[in-house]
């Protein structure tokens, strides 16, 4: 039987079931979780922030209290203790979080095998298959929503839709501790009549283009044409005009399936600018070390690399280059990229940069080298790198840093370095 | 307004991972645990605990809760007496 549809809009796809899909935001995550192991701060504003003095210094979640005063989450420190002065500031700790995180999906985990994390407080989860066992998707909604609060201290927000875009929207809807069914004949009552930043994927630049030519609803983006959609925004126009119009498809993907890595990054924030190009190509040594670690751990080799620096007047600059081979070894990556940086971002002070390597692949098989490339050297300092990594993944990567990181005492790196009484170099030196 | 109360016990750890309350050592009185009537996963109210077990007991046929939090390998009671 074909669902009721309004005439001039695409009907619904019929002929088979529709799927069962949960969206499950826990609430105010991180700030929940510091509640629940310090019972002293429930009912008081409070707010889990970066460290100010680290220049990390925003809001990463706020209790509920917090809200109401105004602050809201990426706000700085000093913003929030101007609108709320009595705020109480708890630094993160991840560790603990990741560890809810896990905790919860396993509670998911009784109902699917099919839960896609969306960052660690987010899941959609597709219970299609477990409506017959445990109920309609509400019903499996409800039992999740009653033993994350009764197992853990916690609670979660539930959308429950035929399609992952509008069950993100039901999360969204009733906050906190609460769930919202969106189907095929009410989605147009519940969703259409919602801000068009409230759709998944629409962003601020997107909201603003959309919202100069009218459209500030998500049924406003649903009847819109899909020539306008298409010239307005591109081919996402149209996902997006899809998207409102309850057409998404997409499968809800188990995070082990998900595709491998096409790039691999590390990004710091320097706890002061970096004022001379020595500094600079420090910090790159290091994130390079960083980034070299994930990709022993992956097992694969880069082909290209690139690096962002941003100015303390927070605008920045990209520059990439291709990387003379396909490699993993530390000192060519960091080289490579230490002699972009010099050559076409050479601007100072900065005050943070990002290194990332692209074009991954698992194997050097088939690679034209250069004629003056010794492979003998080439495979000792893989034997090198290797077993450096190693150790760094055996004793913490702590243990074996390249010289220069010692010299910098303007990331947290350095300043661990700094606390060391003996560092270990590569060539076995020591030094107090 | 509840309380935490550490509490010492000895459990027996069986070879499928099941750990079962065998008594209660708490202010220097060791208090035999008859039977262990529940065990589910519940977070009491107002207490600091990750994703603590709850056993319910039978000590000298009354019944009692006993809480297990696997990440610390602690046990402990909810009272706002600090009672047992």
């Amino acid at each position: 039987m074909n669902p009721p549809h309004a005439p001039g809009f695409p009907s619904v796809p019929t002929g088979c079931s529709d799927r069962v899909i949960l969206h499950s935001d826990l609430n105010a995550f991180y700030a929940s979780v510091e509640q629940l192991l310090s019972p002293s701060l429930r009912g008081k504003a409070m707010a889990v922030c970066g460290d100010p003095e680290a220049r990390h210094g925003i809001v990463l979640a706020k209790s509920e209290p917090a809200r109401l005063a105004g602050i809201r989450t990426g706000m700085t420190v000093w913003q929030a203790r101007r609108l709320c002065p009595g705020l109480i500031c708890v630094p993160p700790r991840f560790r603990t979080y990741v560890q809810f995180s896990e905790l919860v999906r396993n509670i998911y985990g009784r109902y699917t095998d099919l839960i896609e994390p969306f960052g660690l407080d987010e899941c959609w989860l597709d219970v299609s298959g477990s409506v017959r066992l445990f109920g309609p998707g509400y019903a499996i909604a409800q039992q999740i929503r009653r033993q994350v609060r009764q197992e853990l201290g916690l609670t979660v927000s539930v959308g429950i839709s035929f399609n992952k875009v509008f069950a993100k929207l039901g999360s969204d809807l009733h906050k906190p501790d609460g769930q919202t069914l969106i189907t095929r004949d009410n989605f147009r009552r519940i969703v259409w009549p919602l801000p068009v930043d409230a759709l998944l994927f629409v962003g601020q630049s997107t909201g603003e283009k959309l919202r100069r030519i009218g459209i500030s609803t998500i049924g406003a983006l649903a009847q819109m044409p899909s020539g306008t959609a298409l010239q307005l925004l591109g081919k996402g126009g149209l996902q997006l005009r899809d998207y409102a119009l309850g057409m998404d498809t997409a499968p809800v993907v188990p995070a082990a399936e998900f595709p491998a890595a096409k790039s691999i990054s590390r990004g710091v924030t320097a706890s002061a600018d970096l004022l001379t190009p020595q500094e600079v190509l420090s910090v790159i040594a290091q994130l390079t070390q960083e980034v070299v670690h994930v990709m022993y751990r992956t097992g694969v080799y880069a082909a290209g690399g690139a690096i962002s620096v941003r100015h303390p007047d927070l605008s920045s600059r990209d520059c990439q280059c291709r990387l003379p081979l396909s490699t993993r070894n530390p000192r060519t990556i960091a080289a490579t990229l230490g002699e972009l940086y010099l050559q076409k971002c050479g601007i100072l002070p900065v005050r943070a940069i990002t290194v990332r390597v692209y074009d991954l692949r698992t194997s050097r098989a088939g690679e034209q080298t250069s004629l003056f490339d010794c492979p003998e050297e080439e495979s000792r300092m893989e034997r090198l790198d290797s077993a450096v990594d190693a150790i760094r993944t055996r004793f913490g990567v702590q243990s074996l840093l390249p010289a220069t990181v010692l010299t910098n005492t303007k990331t947290a790196e350095g300043h661990r370095c700094e606390k060391h009484s003996a560092v270990t170099t590569l060539h076995g030196n020591y030094s107090e | 307004m509840q309380r935490r109360i550490p509490l010492s016990v000895e459990a027996v750890f069986s070879s499928t991972g099941m750990i079962t309350p065998r008594q209660v050592m708490f202010r220097g009185v060791v208090y035999a645990i008859d039977r262990v009537l529940s065990v589910r996963p519940f977070c009491p109210p107002d207490i600091a605990a990750i994703a603590p077990l709850r056993y319910i007991v039978l000590i000298g046929g009354t019944r009692k809760e006993i809480y297990y939090e696997p990440s610390t390998r602690t046990w402990f009671s909810v009272r706002s007496d600090g009672l047992l």
